[in-house]
């Protein structure tokens, strides 16, 4: 099964992991779509361990899946290929309570369409560990 | 209008600072495609607003802060911005740049570029958030650090992503050579920082939540596969992300091209000191990125031990190396490293900074400096913690720092004593940490550079040391090509690192790509030679002459003592008249001709340029 690593110390807070999400899912040249994200957190570095200075923080696909319990309506489904939760945006109602529910904070609403948007590995070829320089996020299998 | 939808927002804010009246005003869409975006953009706009003879630290100056086409998308080198003004160096024409996430964020708010003009009554901030733009009190902040600003604005505003561009002390007191710094990356030469302080302006407070639209998608991921395909082979790649832009110490120096004791010498035996290598085995801790730039040169460096524990700064860079190191007789990287985190915290500029102690070493060393002017304090080279307290004194404007803070060719007015043959700028500008006499295309740069002895308009070096550090030939070519370039990258607005992968043919596919409007080769050459050429009118309309593009008596007259390059100095006079010439101005005075003029389409220009010819003409009658 192919999941998304993070090696946060070799991130180096580029953003082009979001930027990367935003273009593949949205067709959106922004970061704010994104389906997971970078945190820079340069200012404090002192305070903090290097491996927490430019941080990405990617959806976990947890297989307990907080998301797709507390779903009222169902709408998560299991993808049999991936081994994850996709979101079936036409059963979803957008109550949000998902988003609340994401121990990572990583599910995000979708400003236009009124869905929460999940990251769905880009069908098994997840686009910012494609682009990540850094090799700070890698696909593993 | 259609096209200002791909890739520009199409919007410009003006920010008055004086009425406090914000409007959002539409981008001329022949201006765009006549001079890009960017610096391109800034020159056409202050040649048309900006009144010739206005005090830079005047109410009537402006600030154009723009970005180009290009930033906000995933392009590689895509994360700068560019701020042109009114410089209170030079009295003339500036375009100052900064990298970091602050370009993207402005576009993402929904502008190509704020202009800012006026003075606030008070101190102030400016907020953009998108469409919702404020003008804030600013009191509690004036008087704290650039990163101090930084976290209390993001802390008022409740919003950890905030991105902030801030003054410091140095700004607020009108220091010549103040910076604007957001996260530690500064916009630094040419005193913007003064500029911000002298209109009151503590900071510019953005959040960016929308997006560019891009023309032609499949082109744009196209295009932009190659581009990383090409960063990650370059040969260069590796080192660069291994020691950043200090991997160039050790190589300069064996040129003879680090400057060392205020340009008086060219063999620093202690440079070991301040190498790269020494730099991220003894300080670095991590490696750091612009927006988008899949190349982190930015080193995160922290000192853990010894006399300068406790430092913490993202650098230094090789600029701030030469001009706080070898510059000032300073050979360890620990020190230069708190130097930089002052200048960064003050909102100082460290290339004009390091400039300006060394000259006040060497003035020192010659007894030119009385009691009065120094008190207690000895500025000695290789004096790290004398240094400290000089930079602490220039922001403040205390003591001998008030002296320096006038940048060098004003305190060289002030000590007298011969000095300003040793005070080494180029138009009221501090030169950087390249030793002119040991790579003479160089220091034609610094003497045609619009801004004065700038090194990131067009820096020739590399190629130099293929063609020969010190000899003139081919030397005006070269420059002109590279200004040239640097004309069309500052207005794309692109990073210099753009050359680890992306050449023009590729920066104009990415335009057609971004824009759906193309330009070919040739006219971009055209557009680079419009923009350079008239930021000459803008100078020539504020005084500047040929006298004005001349190097310090040092680089001219005084054969470099030591070092590979020993003996030489810079051969400027032929040099400039053949540079003269390619570029289409008079050979004999520097003057754009009028067919030059008109071959460029800027006509408009003329009447400014007859009329300053009249008035030099009477004066020196």
């Amino acid at each position: 099964m192919i999941r998304l690593k993070v090696d946060s110390i070799k991130c180096a807070g580029c953003k082009i992991c979001q930027l990367s999400c935003s273009f593949h899912h949205e067709g959106s040249v922004g970061i704010k779509m994104a389906r997971m994200r970078v945190e820079i957190n340069r200012s404090s570095a002192l305070n903090v361990e290097a491996a927490r200075i430019d941080l990405p923080i990617v959806c976990e696909q947890c297989q307990d899946a907080p998301c797709a319990e507390v779903c009222p309506v169902g709408a998560f489904v299991l993808d049999g290929g991936l081994g994850i939760y996709l979101l079936d945006e036409g059963t979803c109602t957008g109550c949000g309570v998902c988003i609340d529910a994401c121990p990572h904070r990583v599910l995000i609403m979708h400003p236009g369409r009124n869905v929460p948007v999940k990251c769905d590995l880009c069908a098994g070829e997840p686009r910012c560990a494609k682009n990540c320089p850094t090799e700070a996020l890698k696909t593993t299998s | 209008m259609l096209s200002m939808q791909f890739g520009y927002t199409g919007k410009i804010l003006r920010v008055d600072l004086s009425s406090g009246r914000c409007r959002a005003e539409e981008l001329d869409e022949k201006l765009a495609k006549d001079y890009i975006g960017g610096r391109g953009l800034g020159c056409r706009l202050i040649f048309n607003e900006l009144p010739q003879g206005v005090d830079p630290l005047g109410e009537r100056n402006k600030i154009y802060l723009l970005t180009g086409p290009l930033n906000g998308t995933q392009i590689p080198f895509s994360s700068k911005y560019t701020a042109v003004t009114k410089s209170p160096l030079t009295d003339s024409y500036t375009r100052t740049l900064s990298g970091g996430h602050f370009a993207a964020d402005l576009k993402y708010a929904g502008y190509d570029g704020l202009i800012i003009e006026g003075r606030a009554e008070r101190p102030t901030y400016l907020f953009v958030d998108g469409q919702n733009v404020s003008l804030r009190d600013a009191s509690h902040l004036w008087g704290t650090s650039t990163s101090q600003a930084e976290s209390e604005i993001r802390h008022e505003l409740c919003d950890p992503e905030i991105r902030v561009a801030a003054i410091g002390p140095a700004g607020e007191n009108l220091v010549r050579f103040a910076a604007v710094i957001n996260q530690s990356r500064a916009a630094g030469r040419g005193g913007l920082g003064a500029v911000f302080g002298s209109k009151k302006l503590k900071a510019i407070a953005l959040r960016g939540g929308g997006q560019v639209n891009i023309a032609k998608p499949a082109r744009y991921a196209e295009l932009l596969g190659e581009a990383y395909r090409r960063v990650k082979a370059h040969p260069q790649t590796p080192a660069r992300i291994a020691f950043g832009t200090p991997g160039t110490v050790a190589f300069t120096h064996e040129l003879g091209v680090l400057p060392v004791k205020n340009y008086s010498m060219s063999v620093f035996p202690q440079v070991d000191g301040i190498s790269g290598e020494t730099m991220r085995k003894r300080i670095v801790i991590h490696d750091e990125s612009c927006f988008s730039c899949p190349l982190p040169c930015g080193k995160l460096s922290v000192v853990k031990d010894g006399p300068y524990s406790g430092t913490i700064v993202e650098g230094p860079q090789y600029e701030s190396i030469g001009m706080l190191g070898s510059n000032c007789l300073i050979g360890d990287i620990g020190a230069v490293a708190k130097a930089n985190m002052l200048c960064n915290e003050l909102g100082l500029d460290t290339i004009s900074t390091g400039n300006a102690i060394g000259f006040a070493m060497e003035c020192f060393q010659r007894g030119l400096l009385d009691k009065g002017q120094i008190g207690r304090l000895e500025p000695k080279f290789g004096d790290a913690q004398g240094q400290f307290e000089i930079i602490k004194m220039i922001a403040a404007r205390r003591g001998l720092g008030e002296i320096l803070a006038e940048g060098v060719k004003r305190a060289a007015g002030i000590i007298g004593g011969g000095s300003e043959k040793f005070a080494m700028h180029v138009k009221g500008l501090e030169m950087a940490s390249f030793e002119p006499r040991a790579a003479v295309g160089m220091g034609l740069l610094y003497a045609t550079a619009s801004r004065g002895a700038c090194h990131s308009m067009g820096p020739t070096f590399r190629q130099e040391v293929e063609i020969g550090l010190t000899s003139p030939d081919k030397k005006p070519e070269l420059v002109i090509k590279n200004q040239n370039h640097y004309c069309l990258q500052d207005s794309f607005v692109l990073c210099c690192f753009s050359r680890y992968g992306l050449d023009l043919k590729m920066c104009l596919d990415f335009l057609e790509a971004v824009t759906g409007d193309g330009i070919s080769a040739a006219e971009a050459e055209k557009i680079a030679n419009r923009i350079y050429t008239l930021e000459r009118c803008f100078n020539i309309g504020e005084g500047l002459f040929k006298e004005a593009d001349l190097l310090p008596e040092r680089s001219l007259k005084e054969p470099l003592p030591d070092g590979p390059a020993r003996g030489n100095t810079v051969p400027l006079e032929e040099m400039l008249t053949r540079y003269y010439g390619i570029r289409g101005w008079d050979a004999e005075t520097g003057i754009p001709t009028e067919a030059t003029l008109e071959a460029l389409d800027l006509q408009f220009a003329a009447d400014r340029i007859r009329a300053a010819i009249a008035s030099a003409r009477k004066t020196s009658k």
